[in-house]
């Protein structure tokens, strides 16, 4: 009993898929599915302009087929029928193959507008890089200048130092002078006052 | 007499019609052989470039639509021949778009990863700072 159910559900299955799959074969069906084909790639083609010339291909294809169809009456058969069901099989094939056409289309056009936009993104970086590039080897010479500064700014604070060094020296030197040549007249008053007026010869301190 | 006489005016004319439609018999297998040599052409001359190594498969399947058209032909189906050309034909511009477009994915991919090089030395730049 078992088993002439399984038979029973198997048959069932493959009459349904059989049906199915010649409702999808059916002339209206190839009609309805170029038809669907054309409106997803009308999206996708958006403003591109190669893609959109082929769906024109495609949507004369689309009426050559659907004229196809409208011709098989109630009243063809056989021959007649079969040669007009096979113009609408290949109508709506050449629409599949301008679809497919515009889908290649769109999507090179894509690509060469990103290509574009990379070539135009990597033209501006290159340009910052530089900008920057520019700016280091500049700070690098800033940088250079300011070390040369400082060291000529120690050299100075150095010779400063040397300098009020020497000054106080040269004064330090200044009062001996001034202190030897007190010295040196009174000495040569001492000389002079009590006897002799012989000259004796005195050192010139310079 | 009249009737001898319209049998003479029409044998001309029915001779001539006979020959008329035999010469457009005889042009049109002319010129689907002609579409025939063309279409294989090109199917050839596509094959040896780069469509031959992008778009293998439409190229393989133009060929295809060929033979059926041939076969069509020889079952003096010209209506299916010419069906098979026009499929064929439109197979091989497909090859060709195919070819286009992948062509433009490389490049674009190449101008992707010479824009991302350009960025990852611009950011280098950045996160090093002023030194």
């Amino acid at each position: 009993m078992k088993r002439i159910l399984y038979a029973l559900s198997a048959l069932l299955l493959f009459s349904v898929s059989v049906i199915q799959a010649a409702e999808n074969d059916t002339p209206e069906a190839r009609i309805n599915a170029a038809k669907v084909s054309i409106e997803k790639a009308t999206v996708n083609a958006s403003n591109i302009k190669s893609a959109i010339d082929d769906l024109q291909q495609a949507n004369i294809y689309l009426k050559k087929a659907e004229d196809a169809l409208a011709s098989i009456g109630f009243m063809t058969f056989g021959d007649k029928k079969r040669a007009l069901e096979k113009d609408v099989a290949h109508n709506a094939q050449m629409v599949g193959l301008y679809v497919s056409l515009s889908g290649l289309h769109a999507s090179k056009a894509r690509s060469d507008h990103d290509a574009e936009q990379y070539d135009k993104l990597t033209l501006i970086t290159k340009k910052r890089i530089g900008i920057i590039e520019s700016c280091r080897s500049e700070l690098s010479k800033v940088k250079g200048d300011v070390a040369k500064l400082g060291s000529a700014a120690s050299e100075l604070s150095v010779l400063k130092s040397e300098n009020s060094k020497l000054s106080e020296q040269v004064s330090k030197q200044n009062k001996e002078i001034i202190e030897l040549k007190d010295k040196l007249e009174q000495a040569r008053k001492a000389v002079v006052a009590p006897s002799s007026p012989a000259v004796v010869p005195v050192p010139v301190v310079k | 007499m009249e009737v001898l006489m319209r049998r003479i005016v029409a044998v001309p004319f029915v001779l001539l019609t006979l020959m008329v439609a035999t010469a457009y018999g005889a042009e049109a297998p002319k010129e689907i052989q002609g579409r025939f040599d063309q279409l294989s052409e090109r199917a050839s001359k596509l094959a040896s470039t780069k469509v031959g190594e992008y778009a293998k498969d439409d190229i393989a399947a133009a060929r295809t639509s060929i033979s059926a058209a041939k076969l069509a032909q020889a079952a003096k189906n010209e209506k299916l021949a010419l069906q098979k050309l026009e499929i064929a034909e439109v197979q091989l511009t497909i090859a060709e778009a195919r070819t286009a477009e992948k062509e433009a994915a490389e490049q674009a991919t190449l101008k992707r990863a010479q824009l991302k090089q350009q960025e990852s030395r611009l950011d280098s730049f950045f996160q090093e700072g002023g030194k």
